[in-house]
């Protein structure tokens, strides 16, 4: 926990900050703001069914490229390491269930989200704001479209079901990483590579991991379309936008990740 | 009829709009005139609430804008942006009938005949329907742009320098437009310009903004022979800038 001095120190180093640690703030207030405003209002889901097929195209298919190159490597790397430097001391399927808990505990929907935040969520920003530079938002404001209903409330849909279904996709491939190199280079028994699989498995984890999949999910797209409406004037403006929801999306990940492994370690 | 009154508005700390006063009369064309970088645009957006102002109040029909009925207000207002800001993703077709498919929810043959309807209407081609934004030529752009605005019947149209950019012929073309759909659908027509000729040929009434104030309004007529200061400058500054 934090203490009272720590606290002191804290605030201090921010207040030498003051307007960068204000818009810090705003930036918060609005992420969220773009998060429940978009969620929580009169939709018709139904006659947007199109618009959020869409960008499940967009957010999930167009990302699979990128989230499968991700994996397999994620899942060579992984493998390799712990067997580099463990493989003499433990048993073969004890190794491979090392691989897999920590790609279903973590490794998969971490890997898949920053995949996605670089493939999608830049996506996301980028269009936004280019609509809102070149006053193609104030035009669907202007005909009584609401932008958080029209653009950000499909996007939303469409990371709910696309980042859980690419994490276990993007489990799957970890996996089948860690098998082309422990099996087929490696030379282990491919009998007990499975054994080691199979005993690793744990609902609560995978569970986790599709939490983590779902949360991920709104907090890469709701900053992705936050710093796209606010985008300023200008070609730089995208840019801006663009770099700056980057940052916030991976650090924001990393900070709910710790978050949801703490809450999971309760049980 | 729309009210202004005592509308003011600052950008980080600098004054651009001062206690402006002014009326849209029912069925008229009212040119709003003055230099670049006055707020002539900021006067526009205030009306639909695209930027909210500091003080002062803004009655369209009877309804005061602000955010309850903001929504209301604007489906009666048709606002056509000086850069055209069709949404490039989506066809012609689908950007005129968005506010039909998504606020009015319309069913897809309904959309298609009052997408046709309006596409005639400001004489487009129909084979202009399914091309994207980025394809079209910058005249092609504004009556696609107008055909959007006009989709709802609102009872106020906004042109946003609607000949601005355009080569003469095409602008006088738009003019002509302007003109013959504010009598055909009977609506009030706000045009802000800086071109002169243009509000002096088409409009009923013009209006002057300077220094972030209404320092001239009336009949076009009046405007023509008025002895005010600002009128003369502009005027000067105008035709100076022609024989160029
Ligand atoms: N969203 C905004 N943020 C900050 N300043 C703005 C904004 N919109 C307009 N301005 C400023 O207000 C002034 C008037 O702009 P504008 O209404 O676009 O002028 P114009 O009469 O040419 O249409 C300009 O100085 C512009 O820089
Ligand atoms: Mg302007």
């Amino acid at each position: 926990m934090v203490n009272a001095l720590d606290l002191e120190i804290i605030l201090m180093i921010l207040s030498l900050f003051p307007n960068k640690f204000l818009y810090f703030v705003n930036n918060i207030g609005g992420i969220f703001y773009t998060l429940f405003h978009s969620m929580f209002k009169k939709h018709g889901i139904f006659k947007k069914t199109n618009l959020i097929i869409n960008e499940v195209i967009e957010i999930g298919i167009g990302s699979i490229g990128v989230v499968s190159i991700a994996s397999i490597l994620g899942g060579l790397i992984a493998v390799f390491l712990i067997q580099d430097r463990l493989g003499s001391y433990i048993p073969e399927y004890f190794i491979v269930e090392a691989v897999a808990k920590s790609v279903v505990i973590e490794l998969g929907a971490l890997g898949a989200s920053i995949a996605l935040v670089g493939r999608a969520g830049t996506r996301i920003t980028a269009e936004i704001s280019t609509m809102k530079v070149s006053e193609e938002i104030d035009a669907l404001k202007t005909m009584a479209i609401d932008p958080y209903d029209y653009i950000v409330f499909p996007k939303m849909i469409a990371s709910f079901i696309s980042y859980p279904i690419l994490i276990v996709y993007s489990q799957f491939l970890f996996i089948f990483g860690a098998m082309i190199y422990i099996v087929f280079i490696h030379g282990f028994g491919l009998q007990s590579f499975l054994f080691g699989i199979r005993e690793s498995f744990n609902m609560i984890e995978f569970a986790q991991s599709m939490v983590k999949g779902i949360v991920f999910g709104a907090i890469s797209t709701s900053i992705s379309c936050y710093f796209g409406l606010s985008a300023s004037k200008g070609a730089k403006g995208v840019g801006e936008a663009t770099t700056t929801a980057v940052v916030y999306s991976v650090i924001s990940i990393f900070l709910a990740d710790f978050m949801i492994i703490k809450i999971f370690s309760i049980w | 009829m729309v009210i202004i009154k005592d509308i003011c508005k600052s950008f980080n700390g600098k004054r651009v709009l001062n206690s402006i006063n002014l009326d849209f009369r029912d069925g008229e064309i009212l040119t709003i005139v003055g230099k670049s970088g006055v707020g002539k645009s900021v006067l526009l957006k205030l009306v639909v609430g695209l930027i909210d102002s500091d003080s002062g109040s803004i009655n369209v029909d009877n309804i005061l804008l602000d955010k309850n009925t903001v929504y209301d207000i604007r489906k009666k207002i048709g606002f056509v942006f000086q850069s055209s800001a069709l949404v490039e993703s989506l066809p012609v077709e689908e950007n005129i009938g968005l506010a039909l498919r998504y606020i009015y929810n319309l069913d897809d043959d309904t959309i298609k005949r009052k997408v046709i309807e309006a596409i005639r209407m400001v004489k487009l081609d129909e084979k202009v329907a399914s091309m994207y934004p980025s394809n079209l030529s910058g005249g092609m752009l504004k009556r696609a742009a107008i055909a959007r605005a006009i989709i709802l019947r609102p009872k106020y149209i906004f042109y946003d320098e609607p000949t601005t950019g355009l080569d003469p012929i095409v602008a006088r073309a738009i003019e002509d437009l302007i003109l013959t759909l504010n009598n055909k659908l009977n609506t009030t027509s706000i045009i802000v310009t800086h071109d002169i000729n243009s509000a002096v040929g088409i409009s009923d009434r013009i209006a002057m903004l300077s220094k972030g104030e209404i320092t001239f309004s009336g009949m076009v007529d009046d405007f023509n022979k008025t002895e005010n200061q600002y009128v003369k400058e502009f005027k000067d500054a105008y035709f100076l800038k022609q024989e160029k």
